[in-house]
C-alpha cells in the first residue's frame, strides 16, 4: 500500500519516496531561504568593489559573476543548486520508472474523451534538441518504449516538486493555467471561443485548467514530445476533460488558416528561441480566425528590472538549467512583435495569479507582483 | 541570517563551531562538487531515516508494532507532518552551518578590504 500524488496519472510513492520528495522539496527551499541570500550580499560587495574602467565591453554582471566563481561560498550554492534540481529528477523517476508497466496500462483509455495524435517520423527542433531543459534526464522528448508516458510523469511529478509540493503552482500544477484563463476574462469579458488551441502543453497541466473554463469548446493541445503527449492525454482524460493533443511544432502546425478563436501558451516562449518566437507569433496569427485573441503567459520578470544578482541567477538558468534563451525571453518586445505581425488591440502586462478564475475577470496590471504572485501576459486580437 | 560584520561586530553563536585559526581551508579542491553531491545524497537518506523512525514511534505509541506494511499504510497528520518539516530544517541547518560561517568570515573580510 502507497500513497497517490495529487494527479490520477501521478505513480504511487512509497514511504521512503515521499520522504525523500519531502527533503528535496526542503533543501530547495532552504538553498532559495538560507544560502541564496549570502549570494546576493556577496554579490553586492563584488559589485561595489569592481571599478568603472576596464569593464572591456562586458556587462556588469558578468563581472561580478565572473568575480564570484572563484568564490567557496558561491561555488557552493552553484553545487547545491545544481544538485537539488538533479536530485528532484531522481526523487521522482524512482516511482515513474518502478510503476511504468501500470502506467502504461493507465494511459490505455477505452473509450476517450479527447484524441491523441503522435508522428513518428516528427523531429523537434534544435532548440529542445540540444539540451535537456530543466535538467529533466531524457527531456521533453524522450521516448523509450511503446505507449510510454515517462517524460510527461516526470514533468507532472516534478513540477509538484518544484512548486513545493503544490504550495506554489496550485495542487495540480495548474494555476499558470487559471491565471491565463483570469487574464482572457479580464481583456475579453463575454466573448467565448468555440475552437482552441494551447502550444507547449507539456504534461497538461495548465490544459485541463483551460479548458475546464470553456467546456463546449473544441480544445486542442500540442507538444513536441510522443510520451509528454501520452501522459498529458491520459492525465486530461482521467480527470474527466476531453482534449486533442498532437505532436506538432508551434511554429509549424497542420492546422488550417483561421481555424481558432483562441491560441494560447504557458511559460512556452522562453524555451524556445529568437527566431523560434517571431514564427510562432507569425503562425497564431495565421491560425486564428479574424476577431480571435492570442494570450502567452511567460514568467513574471523583465530583464531590465533585474539586480544584479538576479541577472547572475537568470545566467545560472541559461547555462545550467538549460534555458538558454531566459535573458532574450525577458528582454523581448512583445507588444512591437505582436504588432508586427499584423495583431490589434495588444496588452502586455502582469496577470495576478489565481487558483479560480472569475468570468467577471481578475486584476491586470503594468508591474509584477513578483514570482508566484503575478504571471507576465502578452495578448492581442486579430483585426475583423 | 545573522553574520558578523567587520573589526568588533557581533558574532553569531555560528561563529563558533570552530576553535578561532582552525587550520587552513583549501578551496577549488578537486572534487569539491561531488563531495557536495555526496553529502547532500547522505544528507537526504538521513532525512529519510529520520521520516521513517518517527513513523515507527508514532505507530507504536499507538500500542501497534511498526511492521513494513503498517509504516507503507501510514498517512502523517498536520501535527507530524509540521514535526518533520521542522526536523528537516534543523538537520539543513546544522549540515550547511560552516558554509553560513564561511559565508560571515567573506563578508567580513569584504567589509573590511
Amino acid at each position: 500500500m502507497t500513497k497517490p500524488l495529487p494527479s490520477p496519472m501521478m505513480p504511487h510513492r512509497t514511504h521512503d519516496e515521499e520522504a525523500e520528495q519531502a527533503f528535496v522539496v526542503a533543501l530547495k527551499s532552504f538553498i532559495g531561504t538560507e544560502i541564496e541570500p549570502g549570494c546576493r550580499e556577496l554579490s553586492n560587495i563584488v559589485e561595489a568593489s569592481l571599478d568603472e574602467q576596464g569593464s572591456g565591453g562586458v556587462d556588469p554582471h558578468v563581472r561580478v559573476r565572473r568575480e564570484m566563481e572563484g568564490n567557496p561560498f558561491y561555488q557552493a550554492w552553484h553545487t547545491m543548486t545544481r544538485t537539488a534540481q538533479d536530485m528532484m529528477w531522481d526523487s521522482v523517476a524512482g516511482p515513474v520508472d518502478r510503476q511504468m508497466d501500470e502506467m502504461v496500462e493507465r494511459a490505455d483509455i477505452k473509450n476517450p474523451l479527447g484524441s491523441l495524435s503522435v508522428n513518428p517520423e516528427f523531429v523537434a527542433p534544435p532548440y529542445i534538441r540540444s539540451r535537456d531543459v530543466h535538467r529533466m534526464p531524457g527531456n521533453y522528448t524522450g521516448c523509450y518504449r511503446n505507449g510510454d508516458v515517462r517524460q510527461g510523469a516526470l514533468y507532472d511529478c516534478g513540477g509538484f516538486i518544484y512548486n513545493m509540493g503544490g504550495r506554489n503552482g496550485g495542487h495540480l500544477n495548474d494555476v499558470r493555467g487559471h491565471t491565463l484563463a483570469s487574464h482572457y476574462f479580464t481583456r475579453f469579458p463575454g466573448k467565448e471561443p468555440k475552437r482552441i488551441l494551447e502550444m507547449g502543453c507539456s504534461a497538461g497541466n495548465s490544459t485541463v485548467a483551460v479548458a475546464g473554463y470553456f467546456p463546449e469548446a473544441e480544445y486542442h493541445a500540442i507538444d513536441l514530445g510522443e510520451s509528454l503527449l501520452r501522459y498529458a492525454w491520459a492525465r486530461a482524460e482521467h480527470l474527466g476533460v476531453g482534449v486533442h493533443f498532437s505532436q506538432q511544432d508551434a511554429a509549424k502546425t497542420n492546422f488550417d488558416d483561421a481555424s481558432f478563436d483562441l491560441v494560447v501558451s504557458c511559460v512556452m516562449l522562453h524555451e524556445t528561441s529568437h527566431a523560434a518566437v517571431a514564427d510562432i507569433m507569425a503562425e497564431c496569427y495565421r491560425l486564428l480566425a479574424p476577431g480571435g485573441v492570442m494570450a502567452h503567459l511567460e514568467v513574471p520578470s523583465r530583464y531590465e528590472d533585474l539586480d544584479t544578482w538576479a541577472r547572475i541567477r537568470g545566467d545560472y538558468e541559461a547555462q545550467v538549467n538549460n534555458e538558454p534563451f531566459w535573458r532574450g525571453a525577458l528582454s523581448r518586445d512583445y507588444k512591437a512583435e505582436a504588432e508586427q505581425q499584423g495583431f490589434e488591440n495588444i496588452a502586455f502586462g502582469f496577470q495576478d495569479a489565481t487558483r479560480k478564475a472569475s468570468r467577471e475577470g481578475g486584476v491586470f496590471r503594468p508591474e509584477s507582483l513578483g514570482v508566484h504572485r503575478s504571471w507576465m501576459v502578452v495578448s492581442a486580437q486579430k483585426p475583423f | 541570517m545573522s553574520m558578523a560584520t567587520g573589526k568588533g561586530a557581533q558574532y553569531s553563536p555560528a561563529d563558533f563551531i570552530y576553535a578561532r585559526n582552525h587550520g587552513p581551508v583549501f578551496d577549488k579542491a578537486p572534487g569539491n562538487d561531488e563531495l557536495m553531491e555526496m553529502v547532500l545524497a547522505l544528507t537526504a537518506e538521513v532525512s529519510i531515516l529520520r521520516d521513517r523512525l518517527d513513523t515507527h514511534e508514532r505507530i507504536a505509541a499507538n500500542g501497534d508494532l511498526p511492521t513494513y506494511d503498517r509504516v507503507e499504510d501510514y498517512e502523517a497528520d498536520e501535527e507530524a507532518t509540521g514535526f518533520r518539516a521542522r526536523t528537516r530544517k534543523r538537520i539543513l541547518d546544522k549540515v550547511f552551518r560552516p558554509l553560513k560561517v564561511r559565508l560571515a568570515r567573506l563578508v567580513a573580510e569584504k567589509s573590511e578590504s
